[in-house]
């Protein structure tokens, strides 16, 4: 039986004029132990990585949505894509502008992939990420089924960090539960965009040990199941062989696609998948961001060969998200410096220094033709989908060892 | 006796008293019968009563706009019939041997905030059942 006492809900901005959903998956850590979770007897606050675990309600959401909070030098803007549509500047830097949307929280530490009906004792969390977002799709549902609001046409599954991988997660149940509620709709149009949320193959690195035991700790925690006919240990069995299954099935609808927007070094993605780095005496002095970038290399070309509803948005810089917060680096040199308003434009790419990377057309680079990733989000919205690469990554050779 | 229903008994109640009163005020001056009372203390007690059962007509209509109306139902063997059904189960709890009616909770929690779909604005919605990942730990 569920348990029952740290309810939450969703965010819903329905615009009746269109008939285009972005449903956002909010970012925010994840934890997998005591510690991380911050239960275990003596565990320390700074050692937490994961948010909201104690909740996450109606408060939190209009303070994030709030544009009176988002004034004066340095303060922090209200997320892009979640502006209101007659808030300033909210056509210039939402590429979702006018569509129907829907916000997904997130508090149970699992990158929306838990299924626990219980409190795990080991965490001390009731990782629910996944049952949550069944029951926002029933209540969307509901919702779609008791107004005059027209049933989405194309769903936009757009997830930030942890929500990147969530968006994955969920993408079929999504899909499989408006087919079924909307039968004449079906198949529905669905596109998962994951910024952030990388998921790299790694069967070759040093680190494989080491990330493939983080993995482990990840399903166990949280009750996520492999695929079917899939033995446990096996390459099918990780997070990456995950993936792969949700992309097949993804594939076999005919009019989904899957795109990851991602930094070449990032640190935060190369902690939580226990990449780590050691000196002479076996000592960890940090996290591996190399060893990741190769792997992210291979992966994105693996996928961008076998599944032609495969997309990237990849920045040849340090950096983990882009759509949410000031992760771009020049954003983040300024930021101190810069208003509300530079700020917004800055993250994506309108304004200030130019933030354009080459487009990748079949393996070649074409240095001569370049994009802003608002540009980007908003041609892949218009159906115009390319990927735009950092193919030119200086370590190739060492990564297809 | 609902709030309602008292309100319509005293408007009722009133605007007969009213008009009795200005029938008979008419009829002693078409009829010019003596009475103990004059024709102006008539009329200011009359336009009294009747401004009396305007005002409480008022009252009560507004009070009809924020309480639901209850249809009558009939009695379709749910056990969910209303008290002046054939086999009554006023409280619902099943006692009349039929099968206690549960409304969708889904339905019921989300309606209010669905009027304001259309409003291209954001809204928060509890969803029932979804829960945040660090639950109480004082036994409740």
């Amino acid at each position: 039986m569920v348990v029952s006492g740290n309810a939450t809900g969703m965010g819903v901005n329905l615009n009746a004029n269109s008939d285009v959903l972005m449903v956002y998956f909010e970012q925010g850590g994840a934890c997998w132990d005591g510690q991380s979770c911050g239960t275990a007897p003596g565990a320390s606050a700074a050692g937490i990585s994961a948010v909201f675990l104690d909740g996450f309600g109606e408060n939190e959401f209009n303070a994030m949505v709030d544009l009176g909070a988002e004034t004066g030098v340095g303060a922090t803007p209200v997320p892009a894509l979640l502006r209101p549509d007659d808030a300033d500047l909210a056509e210039e830097i939402n590429p979702f502008f006018g569509a129907q949307r829907i916000y997904f929280p997130y508090c149970t530490g699992d990158v929306f992939a838990g299924a626990q009906q219980a409190v795990n004792p080991d965490t001390g969390i009731l990782h629910a990420g996944e049952s949550n977002v069944e029951l926002y799709i029933d209540q969307l549902i509901t919702r779609y089924k008791n107004s005059e609001i027209p049933v989405p046409k194309q769903v936009f599954l757009v997830g930030v960090s942890a929500g990147g991988y969530g968006a994955l997660f969920n993408a079929e149940k999504f899909s499989a539960a408006f087919d079924q509620a909307f039968p004449e709709s079906a198949p529905i149009e669905v596109h998962v965009m994951s910024d952030g949320g990388l998921i790299a193959e790694h069967n070759t690195d040093l680190n494989n040990t080491l990330v493939s035991s983080r993995e482990a700790a990840f399903k166990s925690a949280w009750g996520v199941a492999i695929p079917e006919g899939c033995i446990e240990g096996e390459p099918c069995s990780s997070l990456f062989g995950i993936a792969r299954d949700i992309l097949d099935r993804l594939a076999l609808r005919g009019n989904a696609t899957y795109a990851v927007m991602s930094f070449e070094a990032d640190q935060t993605i190369a902690g939580f998948l226990n990449y780590l780095s050691f000196d002479e005496d076996g000592n960890v002095t940090g996290v591996d961001t190399a060893t990741l970038a190769c792997n992210r290399h291979n992966t994105l070309a693996k996928l961008d060969q076998d599944y032609d509803i495969f997309y990237y948005f990849s920045v040849p810089e340090t950096g983990h998200i882009m759509i949410e917060y000031a992760n771009l680096p020049w954003v983040q040199a300024a930021i101190g410096e810069m208003d509300a308003e530079q700020t917004l434009l800055g993250l994506m790419g309108i304004s200030g220094p130019p933030v354009t990377y080459p487009l990748d057309a079949s393996g070649m680079v074409d240095a001569s033709q370049e994009i802003t990733m608002r540009q980007w989000m908003a041609d892949y919205i218009a159906g115009t989908r390319i990927s735009a690469s950092d193919t030119a990554y200086a370590n190739v050779a060492a990564c297809t060892q | 006796m609902s709030p309602v229903a008292r309100y319509r008994v005293v408007f009722y109640l009133v605007f007969y008293r009213s008009i009795v009163s200005m029938t008979k005020m008419y009829l002693d001056q078409v009829q010019f019968k003596a009475s103990g009372r004059s024709f102006i203390q008539r009329s200011l007690f009359s336009m009294a009563l009747l401004l009396v059962s305007l005002l409480v007509g008022t009252t009560s209509c507004d009070e009809k706009k924020v309480i639901p109306v209850v249809e009558p139902v009939v009695d379709d063997g749910t056990g969910n019939e209303n008290p002046g059904g054939e086999n009554p189960d006023m409280d619902n709890d099943g006692d009349d041997g039929e099968p206690v009616v549960v409304e969708d909770p889904v339905d019921t929690a989300v309606y209010p905030v669905m009027l304001a779909d259309a409003d291209a604005q954001w809204h928060w919605v509890d969803v029932p059942g979804a829960q945040c990942g660090l639950q109480p730990t004082d036994g409740s």
